[in-house]
């Protein structure tokens, strides 16, 4: 054990700072209690469930331990049409497997009806049992609106006027616990916005900042940005799920209501939106720009609709919209518009923008790259496209034509926006 | 209603007695003298002096009107020492044929280390003589300011070293008495409580110690006149301001500055004001381009006007405000601002008022406390608000003291409002709103006879809680037989009602605040029975012994329901019992050049919820402090304590897993983090804790004023006592590291008193 020096001087008036403890030596501990984790949230609106089932961590194996070969069954307690039909998952490895997916149990399941009981059973090849119930949730009316728009359907698509737009979630709950309330910019992992509540309402206003996030808070919703807003109500177990967690200083705290196990079993009943989050355009560099083209893997006429946003300065948000190597695209991205260190007096700015998109059965997932120095007089400029393929190889290197269209900087003979 | 008018009722019966009890117990003595105690500035009465008859063992204090009673006094010349701090003692020459004298006592102009006086009673030792109340420990403004602290002297850390008290850590002002949590102690500014007194989170109490007369500390078996709390009452008293001139300090230590003025009225009467403020933000500031957006400030002020013979009219008032404002994003066109906010305060005010009707000393007292937090990402997108709030009045008389009978009885009203909100105004969300409303009527009546070498205290209180339906009689008794004069067997047994609770895990070992709330139709009012026995012992006028053992029972405590629906009224805690036992041992030097005590404490305590039995994480078996003050090297004064606690419980972990964040867009778990598993709650013990803390204090002469630098040393061995374990599971094989407590940690400062 190697001795450690730990004092702590005070050298300026007031430093508090030098009350702090030491941290103290690393000691080995004897191995943990080992426990079968279930976490499972059935989705109402899915088809396909799943369930995911490890053993708690217990300092005997690094990483997780998934549980292989257990039992899994949904049973359908009722009431509804389902009732009495008991449902398996199925331990599964989709294709390509991208890592260890053991212990990963799916499968379709009678489509249960709002307020009917399901119950999970979980046995595992050591003989470990665990079981779990939920009480489906749902809503008999869901008034979602963004501005003056109401939400009709699922994935329409709504207008979101970021500076004066607020989005109302109103839910009358045929059975619920809570709500959660996630936008992710074009379905990526990491949620732009996430809430939970228990009122079963919620207002979000557009201008929202996350105030963690950047050095002076990371704008919720960018302007040139689609978002999937997702409202899904909770039941008990899974509102408890997320609510809760152990403190570490009494380890105590987690709502768990599986037996025999920890973990989750819980429901959701969940409607997506997309919202096309625009503002006000006001700077040079804002507005539409027209990229033309033709490359090796087709022909290229999109609109970039540029945003900047409102707290970094130079980064923007563009919907790209149009023909784009041989099919339509729409979807957005994001970028950089700000000025470049060239020659003193030239009048020039870099433009870099990136965008993910499938381009065609042959290439697969690929980022897409422009790169180059917008003109400030409206004039065409050049940009360099290239495309990253997932694994990081570059399926596409070519030149495209662009050229703003509308905005402040598009110039007097520019078309109007 | 009917309930409240059935209590005042019965109130007013219990208290009737004492009404009529002077025309019963006037009996003249053989020789008895009387006399008065009086402030030479002002006349008014001084309470709580010690007065005695020199080469006899007839010994008094003075009551609430400065009163006196000495029997078996021989028909002869005699003289009579009085003596308190903060005044001189004086002696003076009562002629044989005279029954009656009054004293004026002068103030120290300067406050003096204890004087040492031989032959002349010390307060405690007379407290020993006269009263059966086990459990009391004083501790007098100078013995506060000399033992060691941290940056700055602090009357809370040094209750913390007494017999019969835990502090779980040196983070936290909290302490737990006798097995109790820390919201079951009581703590009070002349009088009126105070709901929260910490600054930094609970580092430092809120009370500047130069402000403070003395500090009374009770650990049990109350008598009946407190109540409020089930395990301890701290009474602080403030010092009135000087009555001849002007004086004041000033303090500047590594923690805050700050500046204290008491003297005169232009009329009768006298003031004294304080206040204290932290500067390092002001430091950083000035110095850096970095700002530090916490500080904390407090002020203290006190005006006392007599208002004829023997009476007065105090009024305290107390302020303090910790504010941590960080911005995070600046507001634009097109955004709001938020700023990580968190603010607390405490605010009182108290008006004291004391008179003589019909011969009788009469006390009333009506004030307001209140303590607010906000904290949130401020001032629209997340916030917590929280107030508590007490209005109070009680009145109390005293139609006997001093003789073989003393005789108290009073009456009072506390009216308790918290609030709780957590709202997101972004959102337009509310997640919590709830009001708690409690009041609670008391009376009381407390006598105490005194027959030959007995005394016995016996009491009775009673208190109604309207808006729990809760009516509780409160019998208290205390007891004292003197198997010779220097040596007694004590005891006392009481039952006590707390109507208040703190909703915060005392299992935690930080207490930031106490999050309080009130009994109603769902709160239950906590229930402690005490009984107490020991014996007190001393050697001449300086050595104390007590050694005390006790037992203990909670009923109706509350800890958090972690599980709760806060759209739901009545499900926010889980009702907790318990007990506790042990036994207390203090040995006292009061005076001499080497003074100070030794603590011991055996405690054992354990709580119930839901079935499930645990030692609470205050559970010590042992704990013991040295303190002692003596004259140190290079002319200073020494201030040494060390301290001992055998192992505290905690929970350890026996595993974890990972909690993973369901991604409703895409019906997937995206993200994880890891969870905790816990073993058998408090099921584990840190190791032992030891400290010595060392200070010295210079005192020096220039320009008209007295500078006192001084020097502290916390924890001077620099041990790693354990304050957090944190565990890893994912490790192969697991781990455990954590963060200690307060390293080796110098400290220093300068007070100026001028």
């Amino acid at each position: 054990m190697r001795p450690q020096l730990c004092v702590s001087l005070v050298v300026l008036p007031g430093s508090l700072l030098a009350l702090a403890g030491c941290e103290l030596t690393e000691v080995t501990v004897a191995p943990g209690e080992r426990m079968v984790v279930v976490q499972s949230v059935v989705s109402r609106t899915q088809s396909r469930q799943f369930a995911v089932i490890e053993y708690s961590s217990t300092g005997e194996q690094i990483g997780r331990t998934p549980i292989g070969g257990a039992v899994v069954t949904i049973e359908h307690l009722g009431p509804g049409p389902c009732t009495g039909r008991v449902d398996t998952l199925t331990e599964t490895r989709p294709a390509p497997p991208a890592f260890d997916i053991k212990g990963v149990y799916r499968g379709s399941i009678c489509p249960p009806e709002p307020g009917a009981r399901l119950s999970l059973r979980v046995e595992t090849p050591a003989g470990e049992l665990v079981r779990g119930s939920t009480t489906v949730p749902g809503a008999s009316r869901r008034d979602i609106t963004v501005g003056d728009q109401a939400a009709v359907a699922s994935y329409d698509t709504l207008l979101f006027r970021r500076e004066r737009d607020t989005i109302r979630i109103n839910v009358s709950p045929v059975s619920a616990r809570g709500l959660q309330v996630e936008a992710r910019h074009d379905r990526s992992f990491d949620a732009s916005f996430f809430a939970f509540v228990d009122t079963l309402g919620m207002t979000v206003a557009g201008n929202l900042v996350n105030p963690f996030e950047g050095s002076d808070g990371e704008t919720v919703f960018r302007a040139g940005r689609y978002y999937w807003i997702t409202v899904a109500l909770a039941d008990t177990n899974y509102y408890d799920f997320l609510r809760s967690r152990s403190d570490p200083f009494t380890g105590r705290g987690f709502l768990n209501h599986l037996e025999g196990g920890i973990g989750v079993f819980g429901s959701v009943e969940a409607e997506s939106h997309i919202l096309r989050v625009v503002a006000a355009v006001d700077d040079p560099r804002e507005g539409r720009y027209r990229v033309t083209g033709q490359t090796s893997a087709g022909a290229v006429d999109v609109t970039l609709e540029a945003y900047l946003d409102d707290l970094q300065e130079g980064a923007f948000s563009a919907f790209v919209e149009g023909a784009w190597l041989g099919f339509s695209l729409r979807t957005s991205g994001d970028g950089f518009l700000g000025k470049s260190s060239g020659p003193p007096g030239l009048s020039s700015e870099t433009l870099a923008f990136q965008f993910q998109s499938s381009s065609g059965d042959t290439l697969g997932p690929v980022v897409f790259t422009l790169h180059g120095t917008r003109s400030t007089s409206s004039e065409p400029f050049t940009l360099l496209l290239s495309g990253l393929s997932g694994t990081g190889r570059e399926v596409l290197r070519d030149t495209l034509t662009a050229q703003q269209i509308s905005g402040p900087g598009s110039g007097p003979s520019g078309p109007a926006r | 209603m009917t309930l409240t008018r059935r209590f005042l009722a019965t109130s007013l019966a219990l208290v009737a007695p004492s009404l009529v009890w002077p025309a019963r117990a006037a009996r003249a003595q053989d020789r008895t003298v009387t006399g008065v105690v009086l402030d030479r500035a002002d006349s008014l009465p001084v309470r709580g002096m010690a007065a005695g008859v020199a080469g006899s063992s007839a010994r008094a204090l003075t009551d609430s009107l400065g009163r006196f009673t000495l029997t078996g006094v021989p028909r002869a010349p005699i003289r009579i020492v009085v003596y308190g701090a903060p005044f001189l003692p004086d002696t003076v020459l009562v002629p044989a044929d005279r029954d009656t004298v009054t004293i004026y006592l002068r103030r120290q102009l300067v406050r003096l280390a204890p004087v040492e006086v031989r032959g002349e009673p010390l307060l405690p030792r007379v407290r020993f003589e006269q009263i059966a109340q086990p459990s009391t420990v004083t501790l007098t403004a100078e013995e506060i300011r000399r033992a060691p602290s941290v940056l700055e002297a602090d009357v809370i850390r040094a209750i913390q070293l007494l017999p019969g008290t835990i502090a779980k850590n040196d983070y936290s002002i909290g302490y737990n008495v006798r097995g109790g949590e820390s919201d079951q102690n009581l703590v009070q500014l002349d009088g009126v409580p105070i709901f929260n007194p910490s600054h930094v989170g609970g580092l430092f109490s809120t009370f500047d110690a130069d402000a403070i007369a003395r500090t009374d500390f009770l650990t049990g078996g109350f008598p009946a006149g407190s109540s409020g709390r089930l395990s301890s009452v701290l009474d602080i008293g403030l010092r009135p301001g000087n009555e001849e001139s002007l004086h004041g300090s000033a303090h500047v230590s590594l923690l805050s500055s700050k500046l204290l003025l008491d003297g005169p009225l232009p009329g009768p009467g006298t003031f004294l004001a304080s206040v204290r403020r932290t500067y390092v933000d002001a430091v950083v500031s000035a110095f850096t381009r970095e700002v530090l957006p916490y500080y904390f400030t407090d002020a203290v002020a006190k005006v006392h006007l007599p208002t004829g013979p023997g009476g007065f009219v105090s009024l305290t008032g107390y302020w303090g405000r910790d504010a941590l404002d960080l911005p995070l994003v600046d507001s634009g066109e097109t955004r709001d601002p938020v700023n990580l906010g968190l603010g607390w305060g405490n605010r009182l005010l108290g008006l004291s008022w004391r008179t003589t009707a019909v011969g009788v000393p009469v006390e009333a007292r009506a004030a307001v406390s209140a303590f607010s937090t906000t904290l949130g990402l401020l001032p629209n997108l997340a916030r917590f608000d929280n107030s508590a709030r007490l209005h109070l009045a009680n009145v109390a008389i005293e139609p006997l003291s001093g003789g073989r009978h003393t005789l108290r009885g009073g009456m009072g009203v506390e009216s308790y409002r918290m609030a709780y909100d957590i709202s997101s105004p972004t959102l337009g969300t509310t997640f919590l709103s709830t009001r708690y409303q409690t009041t609670v009527w008391s009376a009381f009546v407390d006598h105490q006879w005194s027959p030959g070498p007995l005394r016995l205290r016996p009491g009775l209180r009673m208190e109604h809680v309207p808006e729990a339906g809760f009516t509780g009689l409160s019998p208290r008794a205390a007891l004292k037989l003197f198997l010779n004069p220097s040596l007694a067997v004590t005891g006392s047994a009481g039952r006590y009602f707390q109507a208040i609770h703190s909703i915060r895990d005392q299992e935690l070992p930080v207490t930031l605040f106490e999050f309080w709330i009130g009994a109603d139709q769902y709160v239950p009012v906590a229930r402690s029975d005490h009984a107490v026995l020991g014996v007190e012992a001393w050697k001449g006028a300086e050595f104390q012994l007590t050694v005390e053992g006790y037992r203990k029972t909670f009923t109706n405590l509350v800890t958090p329901n972690r599980a709760n629906n806060l759209r739901v009224r009545g499900d926010e805690f889980l009702p907790v019992s318990g007990n506790a036992w042990g036994v207390d041992v203090l040995l006292r030097r009061h005076a001499g050049r080497v003074r100070g005590w030794i603590a011991y404490t055996f405690g054992n305590a354990e709580r119930r919820v839901a079935g499930v039995t645990y030692p609470p994480a205050h559970d010590r078996r042992h704990t013991l402090n040295v303190v002692f003050q003596a004259p140190g090297p290079l002319g200073s004064d020494l201030a040494v304590r060390w301290g001992y606690g055998s192992p505290l419980p905690y929970t350890a972990w026996v595993g974890q897993w990972e909690h993973r964040v369901y991604n409703a867009t895409d019906h997937a778990f995206d993200d994880s983090f890891t969870e905790p598993i816990a073993g058998p709650i408090n099921g584990a013990r840190y190791p032992l804790y030891s400290r010595l803390d060392l200070g010295f204090r210079w005192q020096f002469r220039k320009w008209g004023a007295r500078w006192e630098p001084y020097l502290q040393i916390a924890n001077a061995y620099n041990r790693r006592n354990a304050f957090l374990y944190y565990f890893d599971f994912d490790d192969v094989p697991p781990t455990r590291t954590g963060v200690s407590q307060l390293p080796f940690l110098p400290t220093f400062g300068i007070e100026v008193r001028f």
